[in-house]
């Protein structure tokens, strides 16, 4: 019955979150005016008709680069989440299943990288690699493929214990036939739930770094980087704050319920 | 019933430096059914992990034979050819026997496969039927992780018996389930092996199931076995100290 509940709230939240999705991808559909046209007589015009969520500093329709900017955001964050998780899954079950000294080595890699705060980090890197959405993926990955690394790690090394995984090695399967048949499936539910609970995080980070100007560099339309240029006139335009702002809370909102919801689900 | 199928000659088993079993000399013959009995770390379950090659239960001394060719000595390789194919095993835990996600179709198939053998449907469908499990073809649809203890168990029973072995080990394979599964189950292992002719030493710590089945019984304290006989002999006149002990400790219930 509760299963049942939560099912239900999981199609509820994966449904907006896909709509989010769909929006920001199909943005040149729905944006109502180019999100790159400067327009020196509509500068910072209020929310109205033509411009629903206002104009900027240079004229530059809000909503539209809230759309685009979205675009960004999205399409940055799954592609780092997924590198990551890839990353983090394979060193992981490598890690779990071999052992020894490769596994001791990565792992205290990972301690040291877990020391850190992330974000201490990423902003360093980031600095170091001059900014950029690649730079700003990168600064955020150095320390983000450690959490599926090791949580691939302990599920592997407690499924390298079992029997069916010692009857298929005695039956001469190779490691590879194993890794991927028996051990990758098994370690997936866990691992996925942790990158949707990530999706996030990182896209704090991401929006964080181009707030700093080290991530997205403007005229690039980025949630990030649109508040940090529009905070200097927050008094006479709030709007241009405001809604890219709104746009990721809400969606920063929705994948983090979306994880916690999918994890509640799993422990149910 | 004098047929010699494994033969166990002073074996002497060691985790690290910690001696387990200690010269334990055992045979066990053609379709027998013997039962090992004795508590939680006596020895028993190491006793069946040294047959089956556990890279921790370490062989310190004294040699296993099966059907007089020694197998404690072989390579790994060598062993797989017999694991399997001619010594099956069974073990405690149900959920850790098959690939909780994987189809249970593709694990029947790859395990008839890597001994290579075809899966026989009709015999599989018998086997089955012997261990009531109705709806094969659905059964085998399925994810383990979708069916509960004892199904898992009676289909890692009918994954041993489908590769036809001669000698089947079975290691607390009812503790896990509840009482009227744990009978239930026994008594369809029972049916199988006269099906099938198979010998089974069946290791637990439940001696109303011991003696429901077993031809002979072993009692295993601190490392040796005490006492070996055929049950009746065994369980209505005790020798050793600890035996009587044991059937002392037997819960019974009182008359209301």
């Amino acid at each position: 019955m509760k299963k049942k509940k939560i099912k239900a709230k999981i199609i509820v939240v994966s449904a907006i979150a896909i709509m989010l999705i769909l929006v920001t991808v199909f943005a040149d559909f729905f944006a109502p005016n180019d999100p790159y046209t400067t327009s020196a007589s509509s500068i910072r015009l209020a929310p109205c008709l033509k411009y629903p969520f206002g104009t900027d500093n240079l004229g530059r329709c809000v909503l539209s680069r809230v759309l685009y900017g979205g675009r960004t955001t999205i399409a940055a964050t799954f592609a780092l989440v997924f590198i990551s998780f890839a990353i983090g899954a394979i060193v992981g079950m490598l890690c779990g299943y071999y052992g020894g000294i490769f596994d001791k080595l990565l792992m205290r890699i990972a301690d040291i990288l877990l020391a850190f705060p992330q974000m201490v980090v990423a902003i360093v890197v980031a600095g170091i690699l001059n900014g950029g959405l690649g730079g700003a993926m990168i600064a955020l990955g150095i320390t983000m493929w450690v959490s599926f690394a090791r949580l691939s790690r302990s599920h592997t090394y407690s499924l390298k214990n079992q029997d069916f995984i010692k009857a298929a090695l005695f039956a001469g399967k190779s490691d590879l036939y194993i890794i991927a048949v028996h051990i990758f499936p098994n370690i997936l539910p866990p691992v996925l739930t942790n990158a949707l609970t990530q999706i996030g995080t990182t896209m704090i980070g991401l929006s964080g770094l181009s707030f700093l100007g080290l991530g997205v560099v403007p005229p690039a339309a980025e949630w990030g980087s649109m508040i940090s240029e529009a905070r200097a006139y927050i008094q006479i335009a709030p709007w241009a704050v405001l809604y890219p702002a709104l746009a990721t809370v809400f969606t920063i909102i929705v994948f983090n319920y979306l994880g916690d919801v999918v994890m509640d689900y799993r422990e149910a | 019933m004098d047929e010699k199928l494994l033969e166990i000659k002073n074996l002497s088993v060691a985790y690290d430096e910690s001696l387990v079993i200690k010269n334990v000399n055992l045979d066990i013959y053609k379709g027998e059914v013997f039962c090992l009995v004795g508590e939680s770390g006596s020895g028993k379950s190491t006793l069946i992990k040294s047959i089956c090659r556990n890279k921790y239960a370490k062989i310190t001394g004294g040699e296993i034979f099966f059907r007089e060719q020694c197998i404690s000595d072989i390579k790994d390789k060598e062993m797989a050819s017999f694991l399997g194919c001619r010594i099956g095993l069974i073990q405690q835990n149900p959920e850790g026997a098959f690939n909780p996600l994987r189809k249970l179709s593709d694990q029947f198939n790859e395990t008839v496969k890597s001994h290579g053998k075809k899966l026989d449907k009709e015999k599989l469908n018998r086997i089955f039927s012997t261990l009531n499990l109705k709806d094969m073809d659905r059964i085998l649809k399925s994810r383990p992780y979708e069916l509960s203890g004892g199904m898992n168990q009676r289909i890692a029973i009918a994954a041993s018996f489908i590769l036809e072995p001669e000698l089947l080990l079975c290691d607390e394979i009812t503790s896990a389930l509840d009482v009227t599964t744990a009978i239930a189950v026994t008594d369809e292992l029972l049916r199988l092996k006269n099906d099938m002719n198979v010998a089974i030493v069946l290791v637990t710590h439940n001696l109303g199931i011991a003696a429901n089945i077993a031809d002979r019984i072993g009692i295993m304290y601190k490392g040796e076995i005490v006492e070996i006989g055929a049950t009746s002999k065994v369980l209505e006149n005790p020798q050793h100290e600890y035996t009587k002990r044991l059937l002392q400790d037997v819960p019974k219930l009182k008359a209301i």
